[in-house]
């Protein structure tokens, strides 16, 4: 039995809940045989993947849902091997680059490559052209953007290109104007009311509006997220009915008490016990830009308004050395440091009486 | 970029070239620590390159040079390149006979005498044959895993057929003239010897075993019964080679699979993890982190979780164990050779440097033997020798971390109060010191906040003599700066060096900040309060690399997961477009589910996600104190102590998923036979 968010997923672009004139836009490009690179970006949980598999089956038909996952190894210059798991139909192929790390770029060209190459043989494919989609696309270093930049125009001929991002703002410009954009944007609450109804109708069991409206307001936009709640809150309580307390991912909760500790104290022992804390996130696979982001955006909802802009200064140029440098913890805790050591001269620069807790 | 990076790779060279000369020209600027022991400066010298040779230096370079030439080629096959006098490697000569000389702790023998006999002869229900098929030996370098399985084949009566990789490759050897005589690829080699090894179990044993095999026993190739086999997998193939890794994963479920049912040990010493700059890259960026061989990358991953591999660990040699070793090896030493007997304080030392492994024990002390046989005359100068034995038989990094943190940690500049525990004469020798040190300039008054008085290290020397390398020297001050500050002022400067440190210089050797240790030195030294406080801190080793570990396993969790979904996505009808998860998607969002369906699980309804997820989806927050390893003052920067005395609530965690894990295959069991 599949979770809900997959089973329930629409499969063509006319099952689709929202957003519907973006589906009559995507139909007609499949009907036109002239399809462009595309970059689907929009936030988490807005619907992106789920939009490029209903395109993909407007373009190619049912035989793009046969899929297989294999796992590529690829050798870096330095001979390093890279597993990478790749699913794939006849038609497309589906790579999440970002998942090998900074050696992305070896990946790209390979696949690129070696999709190019092949014509389709099929003569019953609807397209002459196989598609290729990068997931995760805005964490694409640079050099795998040029690497991508170059090939997308050589081999237009037998391949197209999808991307999925967040956002485009980490894409370079010349990424950007070789694509189609396409805004997927989060779910309304109307929308997202009514398609956790559609599930519960499918379900076989009645959604009350309260438990509804709560999950969409914890949710914040995110449907993945709304339809994993709404499973899991049916799991505990099978008749959706009285207070429900919607319990929120443990890492979450988590990192709020950590917030709180650097709130509460301002002393290098306490900047220990963060470190423990952190440490325990980050054995548990919690990305460090989470960690830090999370923590940041409690810090600044408990300070005083004098200091937040300095408290997300700090994160950010925290998170770009993050990202440069090898060992996460020494950044997560240096910005800790930071911002104790802020909220502390804030803390006595100003008189007490503003900081009743 | 290139004319960039070699800009910057020149200076360095020069910085330390002149602070060469000047460490030459300056007379004594500090005195290494080491010139304590008078008596041995030559010794010592015996470390430096060039040093006056004396006569007691060119006797010790002997010495040395037959450690070294013998260190690689360990047991059966080395013969050659011994010093006259001496017959043979005392390993050799004096390896353990029976399980009473074995030198692990006896719950372990226990475990593996278990598995054998039952893969011998099924255990007591008599099913249990079908699955033990594959055992992994693993531990750090010298905790006796071959010993063991050598000690307990011979007790169990097993014939062990161990593959070697061959040296000679391609050229026709004097003993075999069929195999050789055209090339055969190591990889076709192996699979030919396991080809033979599962097959050729009845008729050909004795030949098998003389062909590919070791195991110079003349009794048993003689003995025409039939005898129980095993095949031990030492000298394993390069397995960072992709091909010959699929390759040689292939060949290892050939054989667990194969009917012929010979039960196969592979021993897996464990590479370490080291803190090197490389490394860490490695370590820090996900999925390409098979660089070093550890047991996942010897077993192929679907084999590592089927129910017919078991492993066993090895812990290093706990040290009242190496001693009692160490004594019934010189008993018998003594009886056999006229040789004295190296004193029970000899023997100590060479325990206690020898960090659990007991094969660079029994180095050191026939080493320390030699060299005492060889002048009788200094019997009387014993206490003399100490040292130097100690100093002889640790590894050469060994030069005291503990000195090389407190130095760079305690912060000592010119015109320090004198700790309360120092000395008369470290009093005198740190006034010494002070008057070769000059005051720095007077700052600008813009930048008074940063004067400093001179400080009283030198980090030239101690880059000099530093066993680690910048990228793990961070770690440990970074485990351990917190104690040693007064304020939040003092931890932002050394939290914000370091983390400048570590995001400076880029992913490839060539990239790398050179000055990087000195940057740490100096910048932590810079933001600590002058002097310290002693306030009795306790040095900590890194809990980086534990945390690494953890952090692997719950990848591994992870990818458990994802597998799952798929799993269970395609056996529903309806699933058959669904995509892959993504694995940040299942971390954060998918744990409320996964808790719940678990829970579901457990009234008996649907197929249960892998029990696993909890390494990611459970975090409870707690006040307590992670624990934490503290630093003892002789610690060698670990390779794999590291490991020694782990946090309790992992290995808790880690006992709990592999005893599921066992459970459930155990009912498996029941119901296919």
């Amino acid at each position: 039995m599949s979770l809900w968010v997959d089973k329930y997923r629409p499969r063509t672009l006319d099952d689709l809940h929202y957003h519907h004139d973006l589906t009559a836009r995507l139909k007609s490009l499949a009907a036109s045989g002239d399809f462009p690179h595309m970059l689907f970006y929009g936030p988490s949980g807005a619907g992106k993947k789920t939009r490029i598999t209903c395109t993909l089956r407007q373009l190619f038909g049912a035989g793009v849902e046969k899929l297989r996952i294999d796992q590529r190894v690829f050798m870096t210059p330095s001979r390093r091997k890279l597993d990478l798991n790749v699913v794939q139909s006849n038609f497309h192929i589906e790579i999440t680059p970002s998942e090998v790390g900074m050696y992305d770029r070896v990946v790209i060209q390979e696949i690129l490559k070696e999709i190019a190459q092949t014509q389709q043989v099929d003569l019953n494919a609807k397209q002459r052209f196989k598609v290729v989609i990068i997931n995760d696309a805005d964490t694409l270093s640079r050099d795998a953007q040029a690497a991508l930049r170059r090939t997308m125009e050589k081999y237009m001929n037998n391949m197209r290109i999808i991307l999925c991002a967040n956002s485009t703002s980490k894409l370079i410009a010349p990424i950007k104007s070789r694509c189609l954009l396409v805004r997927v944007a989060a779910p309304s609450s109307e929308e997202m009311q009514h398609a956790l109804e559609y599930v519960a109708k499918r379900e076989k069991f009645t959604l009350p509006p309260e438990a509804s409206q709560q999950i969409i307001e914890d949710s914040n936009g995110n449907l993945r997220k709304a339809m994993l709640v709404l499973e899991a809150l049916k799991m505990q309580s099978p008749d959706m009915s009285g207070p429900l307390s919607i319990a929120k991912p443990d890492w979450e909760t988590y990192c709020h008490k950590v917030a709180d500790m650097i709130i509460q104290e301002q002393t290098p022992q306490r900047v220990m016990d963060v470190r423990a804390k952190f440490y325990e996130l980050l054995s548990h696979c919690i990305p460090p830009t989470v960690i830090l982001k999370t923590v940041a955006e409690r810090v600044v909802d408990k300070v005083d308004e004098s200091i937040k802009a300095d408290v997300m200064h700090w994160a950010a140029f925290y998170e770009v050395r993050m990202r440069v440098g090898n060992k996460k913890i020494f950044h997560l805790e240096a910005w800790v440091v930071k911002v104790m050591s802020l909220y502390k001269h804030s803390f006595y620069g100003i008189e007490l009486d503003d900081f009743e807790d | 970029m290139s004319r960039k990076s070699t800009t910057t790779r020149k200076r360095p060279a020069n910085v330390l070239s002149q602070s060469a000369r000047k460490l030459l020209e300056d007379d004594e600027p500090m005195p290494p620590p080491a010139k304590k022991f008078k008596p041995l400066s030559s010794a010592l010298n015996m470390f430096n390159i060039d040093s006056p040779k004396s006569t007691q230096t060119a006797t010790q370079r002997k010495g040395k040079g037959k450690e070294k030439a013998a260190t690689p080629a360990l047991p059966p096959t080395f013969s050659g390149s011994q010093t006259p006098g001496d017959e043979s490697l005392w390993l050799d000569m004096y390896g353990p006979m029976d399980e009473t000389d074995l030198a692990v702790h006896k719950r372990k023998v226990e475990d593996v005498r278990h598995w054998l006999s039952e893969a011998s002869d099924g255990g007591s229900s008599g099913k249990l044959r079908k699955y033990r098929r594959l055992l992994v030996l693993s531990g750090p370098a010298g905790s006796a895993k071959t010993a063991t399985i050598r000690v307990l084949s011979k007790e169990l009566d097993f014939e062990i057929l161990e593959w070697q990789n061959a040296v000679s490759e391609g050229l026709p050897s004097d003993e075999d003239s069929d195999g050789y005589a055209n090339f055969e690829g190591a990889m076709d080699k192996f699979q030919a010897f396991a080809a033979r090894a599962a097959s050729c179990r009845t008729v050909f044993s004795s030949e098998t075993s003389s062909s590919q095999t070791s195991q110079a026993n003349g009794s048993q190739a003689s003995s025409c019964k039939r005898r129980a086999q095993l095949i031990l997998l030492e000298d394993l193939p390069n397995l960072n080679h992709g091909k010959t890794q699929e390759r040689f994963h292939s060949i290892l479920e050939g054989l667990v699979h194969s009917p012929a049912s010979i039960p196969v040990v592979i021993v897996v010493s464990d590479a370490g993890i080291r803190g090197a700059t490389g490394d860490d890259v490695a370590l820090a960026s996900g999925p390409s982190r098979k660089e070093a061989i550890g047991v996942r990358s010897v077993v192929p991953p679907d084999l590592w979780r089927s129910p017919y591999v078991t492993e066993i660990k090895f812990n290093p040699v706990s040290a009242t164990l190496m001693k009692k070793a160490l004594h019934s090896l010189v008993a018998k030493h003594s009886r056999t050779s006229s040789h004295p007997q190296p004193s029970k304080e000899l023997v100590e030392l060479v325990v206690d440097s020898a960090n659990g492994d007991i094969r660079s024990a029994i180095m050191a002390l026939q080493f320390a033997c030699v060299r005492t046989e060889g002048k009788p005359k200094k019997k009387g100068r014993q206490h003399a020798s100490q040292p130097l034995i100690a100093m002889v038989s640790r590894r050469e990094q060994s030069l005291a971390m503990f000195h090389l943190l407190g130095k760079v940690l305690y912060n000592k500049r010119k015109g320090d109060a004198p700790a309360p525990s120092a000395s008369a004469k470290d009093i005198q020798r740190d006034k010494e010191l002070d008057a070769t040190l000059k005051n720095p300039p007077r700052l600008p008054t813009h930048l008074e906040e940063h004067e400093r008085k001179a400080s009283r290290v030198d980090v030239e020397v101690l880059y000099a003599d530093s066993p680690i390398d910048a990228s793990l020297l961070s770690l440990y001050v970074h485990q351990n700066y917190t104690q040693f500050c007064n304020d939040l002022n003092q931890a932002e400067g050394v939290s914000d060096w370091l983390s400048w440190v570590d995001s400076n210089g880029g992913d490839q050797w060539y990239q790398t900040n050179p000055n990087s240790f000195h940057l740490i030195t100096l910048g932590t030294l810079h933001s600590l309060p002058s002097p310290v406080p002693r306030r009795s801190q306790q040095m900590y080793k890194p809990e980086f690399f534990e945390n690494l570990k953890m952090c692997r396993e719950s990848e591994d969790a992870v990818e458990d997961v994802v597998q799952w979904l798929s799993g269970i996505a395609q056996t529903d009808q309806s699933g058959a477009g669904s995509t892959r998860w993504k694995k940040s998607e299942v971390v954060m969002e998918l744990g409320p589910v996964l808790r719940a369906r678990s829970d579901l699980h457990a009234s008996g309804s649907c197929l249960p996600p892998p029990s696993s997820h909890r390494l990611f989806s459970n975090l409870t927050f707690s006040r307590g104190q992670g624990s934490k390893a503290q630093l003892a003052e002789e610690e060698v920067p670990p390779e794999s102590s590291i490991m020694l005395d782990g946090d309790d609530s992992w290995d808790r965690r880690h006992s709990a998923s592999s005893e599921t894990r066992g459970g459930g295959w155990l009912e498996e069991d029941d119901i296919e036979d």
